[in-house]
């Protein structure tokens, strides 16, 4: 069982067949329409709401391609974790000699993750499948059926969105790796990489619809990365930190702490709309025929997160509730998996109601520390 | 590959009234479960919920599980109204162990409070079992009043294979022994830390004391053992919940050597 999962099809450094290929516009609506015969492909589309243009989301593919579909620009409202890990999912039965819980696994293509999605996945393949940390017997099939069935198409960044901080983070714009397939819109077209076996069968027979990249491609695939970066880099200026990211130490001061979290309401959709948040809520209720444990995403800034019986909390107020979260995704998730969590979608950023940028709570935290 | 978040069914054999608002249930589990001391299970009443409890009963005997459950909470409630016969949710065991095998050849001093002897009754029955390899087993163990004292039969018995002492923080109807917390019982019994280790669970603030009474007495957090508790979901290291840092308590413990525990938090 070990060794044969995703994982070992993805090398995250550069799978050494990644092979390169020049594919048109029509072509890869056309690669699209094939992959949609067999698979539930999703792709990025713009939505108009009140004439407002919102964040791209994911769009299931039906027999047309969708007419707003739209491959540039930067991250996606939704992470792709809600493939591979469903906000609320019936994980057992009961009394379970009659029924089983059923592992929803449909092939899926996802057309859209970007760079900091891909590193918000290897969160999920290191607490689902890191040998280190588990064993056969801990094999969650709810979460690896789908990773197994879930294909990435990931695409890179064109564009930067004013809170995308990725390469504050170690990271880049575009994937190196961990994808299936890569998208790099170019001006004429895109770079198609194919970064996995797994990427392979996607793509076989479909040559047709590919040629080779052409130098001035490549020119100008890294002009636009370029570009991208220096972007991302030059909004970020001003919350740089004198620590290296993955360095991190956050401060002790309460004072901090609350200073960062005077806006925060505990509502959690930081939690929902990052692509490494994966801790979850068992939930056993009456359900027809006996009963049912659903598997739901949880918040760690709610008061209950942490609440035992009794009413004992170890971390009974707000400030300490955002101080694990951050310091779970640059301290304990490093210290952990060897992997800092944050990988700067900016998400956190977009969806806070109070307004909390998450780039200057760190600056603050940090610094404090440097201060004391 | 199996779910592990699923649970198997178990059939509750016997009921005992420890305490007031405390019982120990005895759970027949399908097969018999191997685990060692100091490991976790998770007891549901299914539709209501599912809370993690040590493993109160023997090593050797997989084939009867004991919890004891304090009703502190709507699940525990619910589990208070069990009766034998019925039929609960069961899976583990999860967990690490303490240690017992590195202890042999130590005197072992076992420091308890209240509920907190759950997890200690199977390591208490594992050092007796094999008395012999260790230079001798105390037993320090109190509760606030003297009826919440748990394990009452047991505690008698012990006494003719380790020195056992108990102690009430508050006397009432008639006790006539110890009076004291039992950090200051440890403090006045002067635990002697040479070629010594101490196990110590109990309330967070008894475990607080505790360490401070041994560490006065020259106990280095090398020589002591407890085992800690949070709201767990998934038991596995999955669901994020019990961490201290970027330990899990489930996945990393629940037992720590103290040195390894940098607060109480």
């Amino acid at each position: 069982m070990r060794g044969v999962g995703p994982n070992a099809h993805i090398k995250r450094e550069g799978w050494p067949e990644m092979k390169e290929v020049f594919i048109g516009r029509e072509n890869l609506l056309r690669l699209i329409g094939r992959w949609a015969k067999d698979h539930r492909v999703y792709v990025p589309v713009t939505f108009d709401i009140m004439n407002h243009e919102e964040t791209p989301d994911y769009q299931l593919v039906g027999d047309e391609i969708p007419e707003k579909l739209c491959l540039e620009g930067a991250a996606l409202a939704h992470t792709p974790k809600s493939f591979l890990f469903y906000p609320r999912e019936v994980v057992a039965k009961y009394p379970s000699s009659d029924s089983e819980a059923e592992v929803e696994a449909p092939p899926t293509i996802l057309v859209g993750p970007r760079a900091c999605d891909v590193r918000g996945i290897e969160k999920f393949d290191k607490v689902y499948w890191s040998t280190e940390h588990f064993t056969e017997e801990y094999d969650d099939p709810f979460v690896i059926e789908k990773r197994k069935n879930t294909y990435i198409v990931s695409l890179d960044c064109t564009a930067a969105k004013d809170s995308c901080f990725c390469t504050e983070v170690g990271g880049e714009p575009f994937p190196k790796g961990g994808f299936d397939v890569n998208l790099s819109p170019i001006e004429v077209g895109f770079i198609l990489t194919v970064g996995s076996e797994r990427g392979e069968k996607l793509m076989a027979g479909s040559d047709d619809l590919v040629s080779e990249v052409q130098p001035n491609h490549k020119e100008d695939r890294d002009r636009q990365r370029n570009s991208v970066i220096e972007a991302v880099k030059r909004q970020n200026a001003e919350y740089a930190v004198d620590v290296a990211y993955e360095k991190h130490e956050l401060g002790e001061d309460q004072d901090a702490w609350a200073h960062v979290t005077q806006n925060c309401v505990a509502c959690g959709a930081c939690n929902r709309a990052c692509p490494t948040c994966t801790c979850f809520i068992l939930v056993d209720q009456r359900a027809k025929g006996g009963y049912e444990r659903t598997r739901n995403w949880d918040t760690c800034l709610s008061i209950g997160y942490a609440r035992t019986g009794g009413g004992g909390n170890s971390r009974p107020n707000l400030p300490s509730r955002l101080e694990n979260r951050l310091r779970c995704k640059y301290e304990y998730s490093r210290d952990r998996y060897g992997l800092v969590t944050c990988t700067g979608c900016g998400r956190c950023i977009d969806v806070c109601m109070g307004l909390i940028d998450m780039r200057e709570a760190l600056k603050h935290v940090v610094t404090e520390k440097a201060k004391a | 590959m199996i779910d592990l978040l699923k649970t198997e069914p178990a059939k509750v054999t016997e009921v005992v009234d420890e305490a007031p608002g405390l019982k120990t249930f005895v759970l027949e589990p399908r097969a018999p479960m191997e685990f060692d001391p100091g490991q976790f299970v998770l007891v549901s009443r299914h539709g209501v919920g599912e809370s993690v409890f040590a493993i109160s009963s023997h090593p050797s005997e997989g084939a009867r599980i004991a919890v004891s459950v304090q009703a502190v909470g709507k699940h525990t409630n619910v589990l208070h109204e069990l009766d034998p016969g019925e039929s609960v949710g069961l899976r583990g065991p999860y967990g690490n162990s303490f240690p017992i095998d590195e202890w042999r050849g130590k005197r072992v001093h076992v420091i308890g409070g209240g509920i907190g002897l759950a997890p200690l009754r199977p390591v208490i029955y594992s050092l007796l079992d094999r008395k012999n390899e260790f230079e001798g087993l105390t037993l320090v163990y109190g509760a606030r009043l003297p009826e919440l004292l748990v394990y009452k039969p047991e505690l008698e018995s012990w006494k003719s294979g380790m020195d056992v002492h108990l102690t009430v923080d508050e006397a009432t109807n008639g006790w006539t022994g110890k009076v004291g917390v039992v950090p200051k019982i440890v403090t006045d019994l002067k635990l002697a830390p040479s070629n010594a280790v101490a196990v110590i669970c109990g309330p967070p603030v008894m475990i607080r004391f505790g360490h401070i009474a041994l560490k006065d007495l020259g106990f280095k957090d090398e020589q002591i053992y407890t085992t800690l508790e949070m709201r767990m979901k998934c038991g596995v290291g999955l669901c994020g919940r019990c961490n201290v840092d970027h330990r899990y308590i489930c996945k990393d413990g629940p037992v720590f050597r103290m040195d390894e525990i940098d607060s109480l938090g």
